[in-house]
């Protein structure tokens, strides 16, 4: 047990010049403002603000910067709930245990309202959050699954811009996809 | 009078208003009537240029056209068959053929990647959504049920002086991508069979595994009944749809059984029938050929399928 805690901090000596680990101990228990667009500031561990490959990069041009970091395609609702999701994913990243990790993701994804997980869409994509991105759009796909098309408009409040002419072709076109669709 | 007005105007400077007074001294040219209007390509219906007023629909304020994909790139292809009739935008995106190549890869998985290609230049123009919609595939988000029913004459009992018995039995045919399937027949409906459908299970509860393989529409399915002397079980079938696409039909033409020599066992899992030698005795049945109907396996709960016997005497698939 012992042997396996050292050897990862090892390699990480190797692999990385001695400057850059001084500056990353000195930072490991320090917080990071983000700025969202509408000018709310976000305190955030620097583990979790990691997670954001954006804000990654940011530090990595610039290492010595400690001001709040702009994010001005952020919104504060969506990205408080991004930060909830980043939060939970770093305790898998010590012991990755997938099944574990899934169950937590459904169930983040389960309680979010199909608002929320839009909005997140654009957010976890600027980010950069590929893990993020994955589960939502997923989760957006799996919500319409065999759903008629009338649940699926409802259900994203999209306006149907068809006439009823192209509409009736489109549907013979696509009968295929008509057979043995959940009740709404 | 130059015989071209329009090289007179001093570029842009004159409205079309001020040329029509002078209309008089020049040939008609009603095209002149456009100078000076804005004339600008008409934008498709529903994008974003030709909406003055923001579209109503969140998802599509929040996501831009390549997020949208990622999402429609997550869904079954019969989920995006549906997308694509919910508005203009969807069926745009839609129209991408890298959602229909992957689908066509996957369905076709069998034949290769080369000789998908090969049929999809020679029969369905390049178009990776023609060959999904035309080819035949075998699904596999379901199982196929053939249901079968029979009557039999009962023994007098009683006062009852005629019996008569409807028997009703059901063949299961459960399709997967690598070429192998399950089967199984069984007095259980659908709802109830569908549990043990799985290749865990198929040694315990009856459930026969084996290889299959598509030639354009025909299906070709055999496996082995285990045993002293194993059988082999052998069935061609016919894909076919109610609707174009669909593949939710598929017709028995012959199903035969025939006791075969042991040496040929051995090679069981490669290729059952070259390496099984065939005695004499083939046996090909005549009844419980009805078609298989396709249950998806969202509507194994729901379809008609599991009605019993007594509220359902014989079912036509259509």
């Amino acid at each position: 047990m012992s042997s396996s805690a050292e050897n990862p901090t090892l390699t990480t000596e190797i692999t990385k010049p001695s400057t850059e680990i001084a500056t990353e101990t000195a930072q490991s228990a320090k917080k990071i403002n983000l700025k969202t667009s509408d000018d709310q500031i976000f305190e955030v561990e620097e583990s979790v603000a990691m997670e954001f490959a954006t804000v990654k990069s940011f530090f990595e041009d610039a290492p010595s910067s400690t001001d709040t970091v702009p994010l001005p395609n952020v919104p504060a609702k969506p990205f408080s709930q991004v930060i909830e999701f980043c939060k939970e994913q770093i305790k898998f990243k010590a012991n990755p245990d997938e099944t574990e990790k899934k169950k937590s993701n459904s169930e983040f994804v389960k309680e979010k309202t199909n608002e929320d997980l839009v909005e997140m869409i654009p957010v976890a994509n600027y980010l950069e959050i590929k893990d993020l991105l994955d589960v939502l759009n997923q989760a957006v796909a799996d919500r319409i699954q065999n759903r008629s098309v009338e649940y699926v408009r409802s259900f994203f409040g999209i306006d149907n811009d068809f006439t009823s002419e192209e509409e009736a072709l489109l549907r013979e076109e696509h009968a295929w996809a008509f057979e043995d669709v959940d009740e709404d | 009078m130059t015989s071209d007005f329009a090289l007179q105007v001093p570029a842009e400077l004159e409205t079309a208003l001020q040329l029509k007074t002078v209309q008089y001294l020049v040939t008609k040219r009603p095209w002149l009537d456009l100078y000076g209007v804005n004339v600008r390509p008409v934008a498709p219906y529903g994008s974003a240029s030709r909406r003055v007023n923001v579209d109503p629909a969140l998802i599509h304020r929040c996501l831009p056209d390549e997020l949208l994909f990622e999402v429609f790139s997550r869904m079954a292809p019969y989920d995006m068959g549906r997308a694509a009739c919910v508005c203009r935008k969807w069926r745009y995106t839609l129209r991408n053929p890298i959602f229909w190549r992957n689908a066509c890869l996957k369905a076709w998985q069998l034949s290769g990647m080369v000789e998908n290609y090969k049929i999809l230049q020679s029969k369905y123009e390049s178009s990776w959504r023609k060959m999904w919609l035309l080819r035949s595939r075998i699904r596999i988000d379901g199982i196929y049920v053939s249901r079968n029913t029979y009557i039999r004459a009962g023994v007098r009992e009683w006062k009852v002086t005629n019996p008569v018995h409807l028997v009703c039995y059901y063949r299961y045919m459960r399709f997967f991508p690598s070429g192998r399937f399950l089967y199984k027949t069984s007095g259980q409906t659908v709802k109830e069979v569908v549990k043990c459908m799985n290749f865990r299970a198929s040694k315990t509860e009856g459930v026969f595994s084996g290889r299959y393989t598509l030639t354009d529409d025909k299906v070709e399915a055999t496996f082995m009944y285990p045993g002293l002397r194993p059988t082999m079980w052998r069935a061609f079938l016919r894909l076919r749809g109610t609707t174009l696409g669909a593949n939710n039909r598929l017709d028995l033409l012959s199903l035969s059984t025939s006791k075969v020599n042991g040496d040929g066992i051995i090679e069981l899992e490669e290729d059952i029938l070259g390496s099984v030698e065939l005695q004499e005795d083939v046996i090909s049945h005549q009844r419980g050929l009805a078609p298989f109907a396709f249950v998806p396996f969202e509507e194994v709960e729901t379809s008609v399928l599991n009605l019993p016997v007594e509220k359902m005497d014989y079912y036509v698939p259509g």
